[in-house]
């Protein structure tokens, strides 16, 4: 039962028509992070150096970037290229499959019949159709596209969130990362330290009760009662102060008690999870599902002061039965919730300070297979990018007349981080390191994306 | 100090220019023809630049020109040592690889970088002194001692061969330790360099200087160190790739007579006379109640009863602390703790081995024969040897199942090398080590080993065959050294390969020699990076920290404890239990937490214990023992322990806390670093709450009660948390506090939530 809950809120069921890596993997993300219960790894957290390291940024002046925030949109699975942003109508029927291209607003650029919504949105979408990365298994792949760097087993590396939440000043009371409605795996902070992890609400912003884990009271508390054993528990903590001048750590865990009391009593940090503020049109809009309503969730975080939100959607791993699953209403949610958020970032004016980044771990075969699906292909496969310093309607690369291999401008996942840590005003070329010394260059020989700068 | 002296044995050797070998032009074939042609042109008026510089010996690149690059930043990580350059130079990364530089200098940037026509004109210096737009600004002044080697170099016509040419042999540092008599104090340190034509050179102003730790004491670039307050630790010293570091001391200023410390075994005379060095005092000894709060969580991974508190603390025989230490040592409780911290080592975890019904059971197979093995007390060494020997079926043979938790050769050889070595080789894969010995070529030579590690059967699901394979190949894939050329098993630090056929023409079976080498007592490594993991996990930080990271420039903070305690665990048999036996009956292990008037700043020196979470299961455990709470975990007994689970279970608290995720090597080690969400999941979580108010808990029972007054409930409460009675301020506190509410219920639930959300409840102190 709470599975159910959780599959709801993650929105990636249990697919069967995608892989059995994909989905023990799926499965494993969920026992280990514990959706379980509802939840997500890790919340709200900044140790204490990344504290100070965060005063050390806006010391540094770092808050000049083209994007203050950006919200990373993740197909988990891999989506196919060729049925959604990179059609090829001319290619035989094994490869063409079962979609047409439809116009955009842009004239030169076609899309998926199936996405008729994001087609009214081009003008803002720098569509990129030469990605490419060495990685065709789930899990690698999703570590490549989610941190830029190939995986290894010596350590684990940032996400971009992770490292935007490092490098950029705090503002506000909120979180600088949060992962809507729960983490994508590799999408921590890996040696920077859980205090870099992103928070999660813990719960589907689509359900009519949701309100986000450990910020509302429990049962039973009044606000009397609260304040009453804060009391209490400094006066059973303070016998403790006799370590405390010795040790860090523990010096550490009493300065979080007084930022989880100063974030407990914001009110305004927790209304940017009030989903009940919008108004019931906008949320239409934007798609009564997980997926829409968690892109709203974005929208008011983004505006509330967060700088990095990610955002999950499922049912990509199209092995069998592909045309069907993806007609079936994959297509259209995806649809509805992105075209509902280009358009509504824009409506708003801060589309241009916000940066959108729709991402998978991989794209498809252009070879449909005997099930009528098509399989894992990372050699060449579409990104998008919009808002936030990116140059809208432009198509960056091209993959060859099947979809096979990039045929112009490869894009490889380096060039990607650098785009987006540069449009954040975050230096890619440099080298971060852990605690204990392990360091790493950001983007290791990547390039920020000419074409797609706008 | 200014330019390097030349020594008189230097000479030999010098002075003649290098006519172009042919085996340099070999290692040119790579280079573009612009390049190419650049190198021909300088060949041309070579000659020429011979007799401008026929009166003195020209420059040569690497013992000259390399440690420039060091010293003026060039080659650091935000510069031009940069994966990929800055302005399309790179050069070897701090100039760890210093022969590997030429080329980019003197034949990359389509041979604009030096003028060997008129040299004041080269990039280089143009660049390197402002003269030129640089984004690295102005790195010296024309005329500077730097800038005339380079202009003499590029003068002589660059010359370079990496044949011939004399490289580095050997740094040595003097002096090699050091004690700074007191805050303020300095001490100049000499650096010579060794060369591989035997001579010498002071090179103290080219080397770079790293004080280990900034609040003790600084270094300067001339290599100067100034000590700021009490304490010690390593300057690191580079210089061409070679890093060697030296040791300082400086001691408490205080003139009051040292007291009289009584250690209780070989360990405590390492700690206290490092101490009394320092003039630094230990904390008093733990007291009785203190000593079992933290040895059960430590040994157990439970929190005393109150009854055991109570017997313990009135139980008057004279070796009580050693004696509840062996009980400890032998019951099952103990092995469920070993087998999660070694569960941790391995990272066994269902994922690991495929996520999927076999992951599972390959997971419970490997656990269930480290919980064996520890619960029968195999010595360390053949337990690893079992490990890296392991051959059989993943289905029948638990420790074949190391060899599905990485399946390519260099990361099962990174497992190897980190989790029983100490040794960290991940840099080294793609570049030199820029603080440890280790090369790429090292990297690659040792992983060869794990090529002949075979498997037969499927690679994901299902059972799996483990065997050897004597013509397993591993290709260097490294940046630098032999790249694409087949690695030769290699031992770590060996200078030959290993023999692959033995006299009667029988291929060798390497892994097995692997095995005997990994944990033969002629291993520098092993027994001193077992018995520092082990220290670790009872005294909170390595003797040498961080504990999978163990090389020179890593030094230990009490010099002597580790080959001493290593010494002993070899003489021991490689006894695990013995080993940690010794290190708990210390008074080292036994100090308070308490800071006196010398220690508070001490975060290394072991002059108090150092309060750290409890790792997240046993706070989990700790818990439900506290309030009473029952809870259980997926398909497992109802009354099972969460340290005793040996597949991982969903659970928000686990992960909140710091589980290891068994995922990177660097993950050995469970974090248990503290975080905003940890303080609000306690804070204000309905999961905590439920545990205070559980019925048939702790405090229902207590409040069913009708004989337990406030006092003994508040009493029994704080007996049940901190394994302690309140004081008497805190008893009034409470009591006051039971007064003013109205309900007696809510008091005692705030009163226990309050306890375990202190602290002093989640530390083991």
């Amino acid at each position: 039962m709470e599975r159910e809950a959780a599959e709801r809120a993650s929105n990636i069921v249990a697919d069967k028509n995608a892989c059995t890596e994909y989905n023990n993997l799926w499965a494993a993300n969920m026992g280990r992070r514990d959706f379980l219960r509802a939840g997500g790894l890790t919340a709200l957290g900044l140790g204490m150096t990344e504290y100070f390291a965060l005063g050390a940024a806006s010391a540094k002046g770092l808050d000049g970037g083209a994007a203050d925030s950006a919200i990373l949109i993740w197909m988990g699975g891999g989506p196919s290229h060729l049925d959604t942003f990179d059609l090829k109508p001319d290619a035989p029927q094994e490869i063409r499959g079962a979609f047409n291209p439809m116009k955009t607003n842009v004239s030169g650029i076609e899309i998926c019949e199936h996405l008729p919504n994001l087609a009214k949105q081009m003008d803002k979408v720098c569509l990129i159709r030469s990605m490419t990365t060495p990685e065709a298994a789930h899990e690698r792949g999703t570590h490549y596209m989610m941190t830029g760097f190939p995986p290894l087993p010596g350590f684990g590396v940032p996400a971009y969130g992770s490292v935007a939440a490092s490098q950029l000043p705090l503002r506000g009371a909120l979180p600088p990362y949060i992962a809507v409605p729960s983490p994508i795996m590799y999408g921590g902070a890996g040696f920077l330290g859980a205090a870099l992890d992103p928070f999660s609400p813990g719960g589907d912003p689509n359900d009519g009760g949701f309100s986000v884990r450990d910020l509302t009271p429990a049962s039973g508390m009044t606000k009397e009662r609260v304040d009453r054993r804060r009391a209490l528990r400094d006066a059973v903590d303070s016998a403790f102060a006799r370590f405390e001048k010795g040790s860090d750590r523990a010096k550490t865990v009493d300065s979080f008690y007084k930022r989880a009391y100063a974030l407990l009593s914001s009110d305004k940090a927790r209304a940017a999870f009030d989903m009940k503020q919008e108004k019931d049109d906008l949320r239409n809009v934007y798609g009564r599902n997980s997926f829409g309503q968690s892109l709203l969730l974005a929208r008011r975080l983004v505006e509330g002061g967060v700088r990095f939100v990610t955002v999950q959607h499922g049912g990509w791993d199209t092995h069998s039965n592909a045309f069907n699953a993806l007609r079936g209403g994959t297509l259209q949610q995806f649809d509805q919730g992105l075209g509902a958020l280009l358009k509504d970032l824009a409506d708003r004016g801060i589309l241009k300070k916000t940066m959108v980044i729709v991402l998978g771990e991989f794209g498809r075969t252009p070879q449909i297979n005997r099930d009528g699906g098509r399989d894992h292909h990372s050699r060449c496969f579409s990104v998008l990018m919009a808002g936030g310093g990116i140059k809208g309607g432009t198509i960056v690369g091209a993959s060859d007349a099947k979809g096979y291999e990039p045929a112009e401008r490869p894009v490889h996942p380096e060039d990607l981080s650098a785009t987006i840590y540069e449009r954040l005003g975050i230096d890619y070329t440099q080298s971060i390191s852990s605690p204990e010394g392990v360091r790493v260059t950001l983007s290791r020989g990547g390039r920020p994306i000419e074409q797609a700068i706008a | 100090m200014t330019r390097p002296q030349t020594t008189a044995s230097e000479t030999k050797g010098l002075g003649i220019p290098i006519p172009q070998t042919p085996r340099l032009s070999t290692r040119l074939t790579g280079f573009s023809l612009a390049a190419t042609t650049a190198l021909l042109l300088g060949l041309s008026f070579f000659s020429g630049g011979q007799k401008a510089a026929a009166d003195k010996p020209a420059p040569q690149f690497v013992r000259d020109i390399a440690p420039i690059l060091d010293k003026k930043g060039c080659s650091t990580a935000g510069c031009h040592g940069k994966f990929g350059g800055r302005g399309g130079f790179q050069v070897s990364l701090l100039t760890l690889s210093p022969v590997d530089d030429y080329a980019p200098i003197a034949l990359g940037g389509r041979g604009r970088r030096i003028n060997l026509v008129e040299p004041d004109k080269s990039l280089i210096l143009l660049k390197a002194t402002g003269k030129l737009a640089h984004g690295g600004g102005e790195r010296f002044k024309v005329g500077s001692p730097e800038y005339n080697v380079i202009r003499d170099w590029i003068s002589a016509g660059a010359p370079f061969d990496p044949h011939a040419d004399v490289n580095i042999k050997s740094l040595s540092i003097l002096p090699p330790s050091f004690v700074l008599p007191k805050a303020g104090a300095q001490q100049q340190l000499k650096v010579v360099a060794e060369f591989t034509d035997g001579s010498r050179r002071d090179v103290t102003s080219y080397a770079n200087y790293e004080s280990a730790d900034t609040a003790v004491a600084t270094a300067d670039g001339a290599g100067a160190i100034k000590g700021l307050r009490w304490g010690g630790g390593a300057v690191v010293v580079r210089y061409l790739g070679e890093v060697k570091a030296t040791f300082l001391t400086l001691p408490r200023e205080d003139k009051t007579p040292y007291p009289a410390v009584q250690g209780f075994n070989f360990i405590d005379d390492y700690v206290l006379s490092n101490l009394k060095k320092m003039n630094v005092v230990p904390s008093r000894l733990t007291t009785d109640r203190e000593f079992i709060r933290r040895v059960y969580l430590d040994l157990c991974g439970r929190l005393p009863e109150p009854a055991e508190v109570t017997a313990f603390a009135t139980d008057t025989t004279p070796n009580k602390r050693a004696k509840l230490i062996d009980k400890l040592l032998d019951s099952p409780e103990f092995v469920d703790m070993r087998t999660l911290r070694i569960g941790d080592l391995l990272r066994i975890h269902p994922q690991r081995f495929g996520g999927n019904i076999q992951g599972e059971r390959s997971a419970a197979l490997l656990t269930e024969w480290v919980h064996d093995a520890v619960e029968s007390n195999m010595p360390y060494d053949k337990f690893v040897h079992e490990l890296i020997a392991a051959r059989g079926s993943s289905s029948r043979v638990g420790p074949v199942n190391f060899y599905r938790v990485e399946r390519t050769p260099e990361d099962r050889m990174e497992t190897v090398s980190q989790a029983f070595l100490g040794q960290r080789m991940a840099c080294a894969r793609c570049h030199k080590h820029p603080f440890d010995r280790w090369t790429t070529d090292d990297f690659w030579n040792f992983a060869a080993f794990m090529g002949r590690v075979g498997s037969r059967g499927r690679a994901l699901d299902g059972e799996e065959e483990i065997y050897h394979e004597p013509y397993g190949r591993v290709i260097n894939q490294s940046v630098t050294g032999k790249r694409g050329k087949e690695a030769m098993p290699t031992l770590l630090a060996a200078t030959e390969p290993m023999k692959l056929t033995a006299t009667n023409g029988q291929r060798t079976d390497v892994v097995e020699k692997l095995a005997d080498w990994a944990v033969s007592k002629q291993n520098p490594y092993f027994a001193k990076a077992t018995v520092n993991r082990l220290w670790s996990h009872y005294l909170g930080r390595g003797v040498v920290h961080p504990v999978d990271d163990m090389r020179a420039t890593t030094p230990p903070s009490v010099p002597g404890l580790l080959e001493a305690m290593a010494k002993d665990f070899v003489k021991n048999g490689y006894d695990v239990k013995q080993a940690i036996r010794v290190i708990l009956n210390s008074r080292t292990y036994q100090t308070s937490s308490e800071p006196n008037a010398t220690n508070a700043l001490d975060t290394k020196f072991y002059a108090k214990f150092y309060p750290r979470p409890m790792l997240s299961p046993v706070l989990l455990d700790a818990l439900n023992q506290a309030t009473g709470a029952q809870e259980r975990f997926g398909d497992f007994p109802p009354d099972y322990r969460t340290v005793k689970l040996t597949l991982p279970v969903g659970s928000y608290f686990l992960d909140t806390f710091g589980r290891s995720h068994r995922e990177f090597l660097a993950e050995l080690e469970p974090k248990v670093e503290p975080t905003l969400v940890q303080t609000l999941h306690i804070l204000n979580s309905p999961y905590i709450e439920d545990k205070v108010r559980t019925s048939n808990g702790t405090l229902t029972k207590l409040l069913a009660d009708k004989t337990v007054t406030d006092g003994k409930l508040i009493l029994a409460l704080y007996q049940k948390t901190l394994s302690r009675p309140p004081t008497q301020k805190e008893m009034m506190a409470a009591l006051t506090y039971f007064k003013k509410s109205a309900k007696r219920e809510e008091a005692a639930q705030d009163l226990l939530w309050a306890l375990v959300s202190a602290r002093e409840f989640y530390f083991v102190s």
